[in-house]
């Protein structure tokens, strides 16, 4: 089985906290380097999107937790970074000085998956219930699930993390949830109808799909692949999740989630 | 492969660093300090020959 795993870059620059720049973002790597002198930096942590399901029509996945807030460095610190997930895969908690964000569920042709720490749920396949989005790093609210729909696919839930939308075998696929960071997957159709759009994140609306499989969630770092084709597209980087499997056949490949982020902004 | 990559803007010389792997697109391009011009490689450093992230739990029937 093969994941797609391209990007699309946001083409704006970030939306800091007040007085503050972003000054590194981290998406691969065991430690981070501070400049000698600084000692608190305001850290945002994203943990990857959930990838989509490998069957037939299959939901999108669900987007990456988010935590946020001042942490406490040394001129190394250590971090874990997220991957997204892959085909039926749960995307990977982030973590970076106490904060943890954790993985978006992954779709699935049955039932979907459940997110962790703040991760979103992944859309079930058609008739298949959406999996439940979790609680938080600081607790409530919860991130919402994957929705199942009746005919047409649900669409995902929204929240801070998008959930990822249904596969349907018989009409148009449910769309991913819009998130205020993570966008979830597009659902994939295998009938008439296209596959679903992926949910928006924080910069930006997610793609639209032009073809019978779903199209990827944005992440806080790239907005989501449309797709063109059978397969599942990729999730934007930084959590978004990924877009559902069209046609029946079993030709299209599951849509792979984006990669987990760390921005630190001093 | 993981890469350390500085940067600074010629706008305002905001200085900015993306670690990321090698065959990733540069996220955020243009000052984000600013946001007048785009950002200058100024120094880049291997800091793996790996991309190190973890991944979620192994995928279950679906």
């Amino acid at each position: 089985m093969s994941v797609s795993s391209a990007y699309t870059a946001a083409a704006v620059t970030t939306v800091a906290p007040r007085d503050l720049t972003l000054k590194q973002t981290i998406t691969s790597g065991t430690s981070v380097t501070i400049p000698a002198g600084i000692n608190w930096v305001y850290a945002l942590v994203v943990g990857g999107g959930g990838g989509s399901g490998t069957g037939n029509n299959s939901g999108g996945g669900g987007g990456g937790g988010t935590s946020s807030g001042w942490v406490a460095v040394s001129t190394s610190t250590p971090c874990i970074i997220g991957g997204g997930g892959g085909g039926n895969g749960q995307g990977g908690t982030t973590f970076f000085s106490g904060l943890a964000g954790g993985g978006g569920g992954p779709g699935s042709g049955g039932t979907g998956g459940v997110g962790v720490l703040g991760g979103a749920g992944g859309g079930g396949g058609s008739g298949g219930a959406g999996g439940a989005g979790s609680i938080g790093f600081f607790g409530a609210p919860a991130a919402t699930a994957g929705n199942n729909g009746a005919s047409a696919g649900g669409n995902g839930g929204s929240g801070i993390a998008g959930g990822g939308g249904q596969g349907t075998g018989s009409s148009t696929g449910g769309n991913g949830g819009s998130g205020t960071l993570t966008g979830g997957g597009g659902g994939g159709s295998n009938g008439p109808g296209a596959g679903g759009s992926g949910g928006s994140g924080l910069y930006g609306a997610g793609a639209s799909s032009s073809s019978s499989g779903g199209s990827g969630g944005t992440g806080v770092l790239g907005i989501g692949s449309a797709n063109s084709g059978t397969s599942g597209a990729s999730g934007g980087a930084g959590g978004g999740g990924g877009g559902g499997i069209g046609a029946a056949g079993g030709s299209g490949s599951a849509g792979g989630g984006g990669t987990g982020c760390i921005l630190l902004y001093y | 492969m993981t890469v350390k990559y500085e940067y600074v803007s010629a706008c305002c010389g905001h200085e900015y660093v993306e670690q990321r792997a090698a065959d990733e697109p540069m996220f955020f391009p243009t000052c984000n300090a600013c946001g007048e011009n785009d950002y200058e490689l100024i120094k880049e450093t291997v800091i793996s020959e790996t991309v190190e992230r973890v991944a979620g739990p192994a995928p279950t029937e679906g």
